[in-house]
């Protein structure tokens, strides 16, 4: 491309395409362009099929015109045969057709128009959770599957891959409730979806942490029902070490008021 | 002179056939379409260069006032030689 061949090279190639030696084809080429140019200096001009005419102009820069033939002119366009002259608008310029001509190649605003469009509409996460579903769905399925050979007992057990699906269907419940927080973030970065899915199930997995509070509440209200127990067991304990103890010794035993209520005895 | 005077003439020159002649202009200019068309340029000792220049989409404003989008499109342009001119007396 954007090389200039001399006559040698082009008289191979003409060699090649007749079957001739090269030397007899550069010698025919001479002839030609001879015959072309005596012609010329003969003040006339010279037409050749599928090649053009040679003619004579007032230019002494360029004394010679060549107009290609109609059918070489054709030939040469014909990769851009496909398009047609357009009459433009006043309104478009130039500039217009260069951004009009520019966005075709990187393609990025193609995908970003798109994004836009998306948010007015709302419901954009639908389209890709709709690619994660067919996937849930297949879940699903198996859940039934598994739920009746267990409820029908054990009529259908050729399938052990159903056994293994019980995990499946623990994560079942944690999918469903993904989408919600998803059209937050994914308009911006549908590739991340993937990502804030599994977070949204490590979050999810941590749920079942409630009931463990509770139970640290139920430990938590036994312990203190116990300290309290034990409190109120020590309480009164010296309670009754205390008082009775005290009102014990206060209150004469009766061999003391015997000792006191008995008569002195007097020896005479 | 028309194509078919120069082929008579070619023919009476090298004591060939015309269609002969005829078949071997034609596929000269097979082989010349067909460096144009890589834009590459022919140089013809003696006579000249055959150049294509491709020009590419452009605006072109009409008499009418109109504007056209024409598309892209290869044009072959020849300059002639020196020598050539010099014989030409130009």
């Amino acid at each position: 491309m954007n090389a200039k061949i001399p006559l040698k090279k082009f008289a191979e190639q003409l060699g090649t395409e007749l079957h001739i030696p090269a030397a007899e084809a550069e010698q025919f080429v001479k002839t030609v362009f001879e015959n072309i140019s005596e012609e010329l200096k003969a003040g006339g001009n010279v037409s050749i099929k599928d090649l053009g005419s040679f003619k004579l102009s007032s230019d002494s820069e360029d004394p010679v015109v060549f107009t290609p033939a109609q059918s070489f002119a054709s030939d040469l366009n014909e990769p851009f045969a496909m398009f047609t002259p357009v009459e433009l608008a006043d309104e478009v310029t130039e500039a217009d057709l260069n951004e009009i001509a520019t966005p075709e190649l990187p393609g990025s605003e193609k995908v970003e128009p798109e994004e836009n469009a998306q948010p007015a509409i709302s419901p954009e996460p639908q389209p890709q959770p709709i690619m994660e579903q067919p996937v849930e769905m297949q879940q699903t399925e198996t859940e039934p599957v598994e739920a009746e050979p267990l409820a029908s007992g054990q009529e259908q057990l050729p399938e052990p891959q159903q056994v293994v699906t019980p995990v499946v269907v623990a994560e079942q419940p944690e999918q469903e409730p993904e989408p919600q927080p998803e059209p937050q973030h994914e308009p911006a970065q549908p590739a991340s979806a993937i990502r804030e899915w599994e977070y949204e199930e490590e979050e999810y997995v941590t749920a079942p942490e409630e009931p463990e509070t509770k139970s640290r509440f139920g430990a938590g209200f036994v312990a203190g029902l116990i300290v309290g127990l034990a409190i109120g067991a020590l309480a009164l304990c010296m309670y009754v070490l205390y008082f009775v103890n005290s009102s014990a010794d206060e209150a004469p035993t009766v061999e003391e008021e015997l000792v006191e209520t008995a008569p002195m005895p007097t020896y005479q | 002179m028309d194509s078919n005077s120069f082929v008579n003439r070619l023919s009476m020159q090298s004591g060939l056939p015309a269609e002969v002649i005829s078949g071997k202009l034609e596929c000269m200019a097979k082989v010349l379409k067909a460096y144009c068309t890589n834009l590459d340029a022919v140089a013809v000792p003696g006579f000249g260069t055959f150049t294509p220049v491709k020009n590419d989409e452009r605006i072109v404003s009409t008499g009418a006032g109109k504007r056209m989008l024409l598309p892209p499109s290869i044009e072959v342009t020849f300059k002639s030689s020196v020598v050539l001119r010099k014989s030409l007396g130009k």
